[in-house]
């Protein structure tokens, strides 16, 4: 099987720090990935290079087996690779709904965005729902909670309808049910779509719920990666991790 | 030769209202399109001394400090109230701009004058004679960039500059008053576009309406030069002034303005630094 | 997914269309209101009312721009003036040729659109946004009214262009108060569709993106350089045609309408009826103008001044300006009303 998501050697510096060093990754279609690693070990960047936000120096990335690491922006994000940042990063001055709804028009072409297509204002709508925030859904995105602006941002990125969806921390600043219910819905939703996730968590019980190989990044390296049992043996994944509990 | 003597003139003029504007950008992000008429405030200051004391040179001297107190007033008012809101500031200053040029209108009457200049004569300068008045400008100019780059390269304020320029809260954790230095470059961008005001009042038909073409140029040479790079402003409006004078020579104003104007728009599309502007980050 | 659509929702969607329809029924009221002003007003209140139109048009313009994608325009009354000079030159040199009235009103749209495509390819698509972009519309603004005032023997000069012939296409001649009236009275109301329609279908959304959140925005999909450019051309586009319509109206055309000066009376008519809004632009226009014409002869020498007062103060203390003003209101009202 080949993989979907293809990362081969990426390299990136800033200045005299390598906060990429030679990272090789390869995602097969359907798979739940996760990516964990110290603070500083290089995830978000990892994120910035595979959705262009960042250029990598050396190396290249692939999705379908096509260069994507030219492309600007938002092409990689309409042949179907969509990221949720660490930081929720919403429309803060139109409502909860507006910004679903900008979401999920976003892969249409140009022409066809002026006038919203019905299906996806019914798929912005169940989104709404199915993150229980229909209840939210008129407030002003700039009001709402941490937790809610969280759960705001993941709900945009599920109505883009991504192939391969990229979540940054999903988690961050929700409560022990909110983050349980997360987990299971996105569980739910990549088994439904079939969708393929590649998710930088710390929290360990929602990496157990999801995650079906984990890679580890130390010091912008892969230091191991396999299924999360292995992972929980390794040695030095264990040195690294002393007192943070895995 | 008249005509690089010309664009000398006006280059070294630009310098000095140009050399504010750039760094006040660079320093606080904003944009003061009031800057234009921090010139002609200097002029009418020329203007309200010669009048009560029919002195030139009093006028000359007090701009810098009269015209840089009024940009300190504006930033402790003003812009201070609209920090991190680029284009609200843009507008503001735009609106402060036209309160300035109408009260004007309105304290000196709306019609151009002219001033005498303070001395007159002609030096021979490589074959041309040339107003001895101008070279003075020329001189002038040069000495106050010397010890502006002086200033900001070699004293304690222009390190704090930088390190604000640089990272501002990374300045202030250093327990930089980040506040004060913008209110103090502030009030010195405006002083020398005073400066530069009040030594141009006998070569320009003085009226209100004058600063705004000081403005454009000055962005001009912004735009050419960088932001955030001293020698880069010099550098850019030696470039528009001789350019100016060496169109204006042979063309209509208005031509060597379009000529000018897409001369900058295809350096910022290839050069968004500026031709002399640090690439940062 | 379809049957995940809850009542509530299919309820929130009837409610959209109810407020919808009362929107265009006010709307509908206002046209005829209009429609009927000459019936009853002076020609001076009539005049009054078409000139208040084709400003707030010119705002409407601007108002896409700055209010939805936050891109000022600073010399916006370059596309103002184009339109009217693009239509005026046509009716002064090609007045005798067959469909001048047709072309003479095509161009006053076309010529200032097709500028602002071209500013829009070199700069928007190089990145250049901000305030530089609003600093070069600016220099071309000046550098369009000192064209105007030197290239004496197309133009006019200073003296502008006079004496033009009518707008004629067939039987039907657009000159003059009435027909002017109406027809700007018309494309008001087609403007103001043309903007609202824009504004609420996706690429709408993806303006606010480009405002707020240009990353977000870009990163789900939208091609924001594209999406900046539609705002600054359509915006464009629609001050144009206000310029176009001026000439009918004024049957005059001259260098200021392209300057700073009504750049800045632009600006002012947005601000203080507030960006983002679509009928804000209308008010913004009506107010200033009003409050103009309410000053005494011997005041309006301050006129200029008062105007840079109230852009500082609008930007300082309101920047959503009147509308912000009253839906801030309306918004509080309800909220007591709720409480009890
Ligand atoms: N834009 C940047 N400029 C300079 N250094 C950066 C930048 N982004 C990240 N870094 C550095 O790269 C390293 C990796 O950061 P990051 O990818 O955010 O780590 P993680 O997400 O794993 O916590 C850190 O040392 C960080 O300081
Ligand atoms: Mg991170």
């Amino acid at each position: 099987m080949t993989a979907l998501l293809e990362a081969r050697g990426l390299v990136k510096r800033f200045g005299g720090l390598r906060a990429t060093d030679g990272v090789s990754l390869a995602i097969e279609p359907g798979e739940v990935r996760c990516v964990i690693g110290p603070n500083g070990a290089g995830k978000t960047t990892l994120f910035n290079l595979l959705t262009g936000h960042l250029r990598p120096d050396e190396g290249e990335i692939l999705l379908d087996g096509e260069r994507i690491d030219v492309l600007p922006l938002h092409e990689i994000a309409r042949r179907g690779l969509v990221r949720k940042y660490q930081v929720p990063s919403v429309l803060p001055d139109v409502s909860v709904s507006e910004n679903i709804r900008l979401a999920a028009a976003g892969r249409r072409r140009l022409s066809d965005l002026l006038r919203e297509r019905a299906d996806d204002r019914d798929r912005a709508e169940a989104t709404l729902e199915e993150l229980a925030l229909d209840g939210l859904a008129d407030r002003i995105a700039g009001q709402l909670s941490h937790g809610e602006l969280q759960r705001l941002e993941i709900a945009m990125v599920l109505a883009a309808q991504p192939r391969v969806l990229l979540l940054d921390e999903p988690t961050a600043g929700m409560t022990v049910e909110e983050t349980g219910r997360v987990a299971t819905m996105l569980r739910a939703i990549a088994e439904r779509r079939g969708l393929t996730l590649v998710i930088v968590e710390h929290d360990i019980a929602f990496i157990k719920m999801l995650g079906d190989r984990i890679t580890v990044l130390h010091e912008g390296r892969v230091l191991a990666e396999g299924p999360h049992a292995e992972i929980e043996a390794d040695p030095l994944v264990r040195r690294v991790y002393l007192g943070e509990g895995l | 030769m008249t005509t690089v003597l010309n664009g000398l003139t006006l280059a070294a003029v630009l310098s000095l209202v140009a050399i504010g504007l750039a760094v006040i950008f660079g320093l606080m992000r904003v944009i003061n399109m009031a800057h234009g008429e921090m010139f002609i405030l200097g002029s009418y200051t020329v203007v309200a001394a010669w009048e009560a004391t029919g002195n030139v040179w009093l006028g000359i001297a007090l701009a810098p400090f009269v015209v840089g107190a009024i940009g300190w007033a504006i930033e402790r008012t003003m812009i201070r109230r609209l920090s991190g809101r680029l284009l609200d500031t843009l507008v503001a200053t735009w609106g402060l701009s036209i309160v300035i040029r109408e009260g004007l209108k309105v304290v000196f009457g709306a019609g151009s004058r002219n001033l005498p200049f303070p001395f007159t004569g002609d030096l021979t300068v490589l074959g041309t004679r040339y107003p001895l008045y101008r070279l003075f400008l020329i001189a002038l100019a040069v000495v106050v960039m010397a010890t502006v780059l002086w200033v900001f390269l070699r004293t304690d304020f222009g390190w704090k500059v930088s390190a604000v320029t640089q990272d501002r809260e990374m300045a202030m954790a250093m327990g930089i008053d980040a506040g004060r230095i913008d209110a103090a470059v502030f009030a010195l961008g405006a002083g020398l576009a005073g400066l530069a005001g009040a030594v141009m009042t006998p070569l320009i038909t003085l009226n209100p309406e004058v600063g705004l073409f000081f403005l454009a140029r000055s962005f001009l040479v912004v735009i050419v030069g960088g932001v955030g790079s001293l020698l880069g402003t010099a550098a850019g409006a030696g470039l528009i002034g001789m350019g100016q004078a060496a169109l204006a020579a042979s063309f209509r104003p208005v031509i060597a303005q379009i000529v000018l104007l897409v001369l900058a728009i295809v350096i910022i599309r290839l050069r968004p630094t500026g031709l002399f502007g640090r690439l940062q980050g | 997914m379809t049957e995940a659509v809850g009542a509530r929702t299919l309820i929130g969607r009837s409610a959209a269309r109810r407020i919808e329809l009362v929107h265009w029924v006010v709307a509908a009221a206002v046209a005829v209101a209009l429609w009927v002003v000459p019936l009853f007003a002076s020609r001076f209140v009539t005049g009054q009312v078409a000139r208040i139109l084709v400003f707030g048009i010119a705002a409407l313009g601007l108002d896409l721009i700055w209010g939805y994608t936050g891109q000022l325009s600073l010399g916006h009354a370059a596309f103002f003036g184009l339109g009217a000079y693009a239509t005026g030159l046509v009716l002064v040199h090609l007045g005798n040729v067959p469909a001048a009235g047709l072309l003479a009103i095509v161009a006053g749209v076309a010529v200032p659109t097709t500028l602002a495509y071209l500013m829009a390819r070199t700069l928007i698509h190089g990145n250049v946004t901000g305030a530089y972009f609003a600093i070069i519309t600016l220099l071309v603004s000046l550098i369009l009214e000192q064209l105007a005032t030197t290239l004496i023997g197309i133009t006019g000069g200073i003296n502008g262009l006079y004496g033009m012939a009518p707008i004629r296409i067939g039987p039907w001649e657009l000159w003059g108060l009435l027909p002017s009236y109406y027809t700007i009275v018309v494309c008001a109301l087609v403007a103001y569709a043309i903007a609202r329609r824009l504004v609420r279908s996706p690429i709408g959304r993806a303006m606010e993106g480009v405002r707020t959140n240009e990353q977000r925005t870009a990163s789900l999909g939208y091609p924001t350089s594209s999406v900046r450019t539609i705002a600054f051309v359509v915006g464009a586009a629609i001050t144009g045609l206000a310029g176009m319509l001026y000439v009918p109206l004024e049957q005059f055309v001259y260098p200021t309408q392209l300057g700073v000066l009504l750049s800045t009376s632009i600006i002012v008519w947005v601000a203080i009826g507030g960006r983002r809004s679509l009928v804000g632009p209308f008010i913004g226009a009506f107010v200033v103008s009003y409050g103009q014409s309410l000053l005494s002869d011997r005041l309006q020498q301050y006129w200029v001044l008062a105007t840079g007062v109230f852009l500082v103060v609008v930007v300082l203390t309101q920047p959503r300006g009147l509308v912000g003003l009253v839906s801030t209101a309306v918004r509080r009202v309800r909220g007591h009303r709720e409480e009890r």
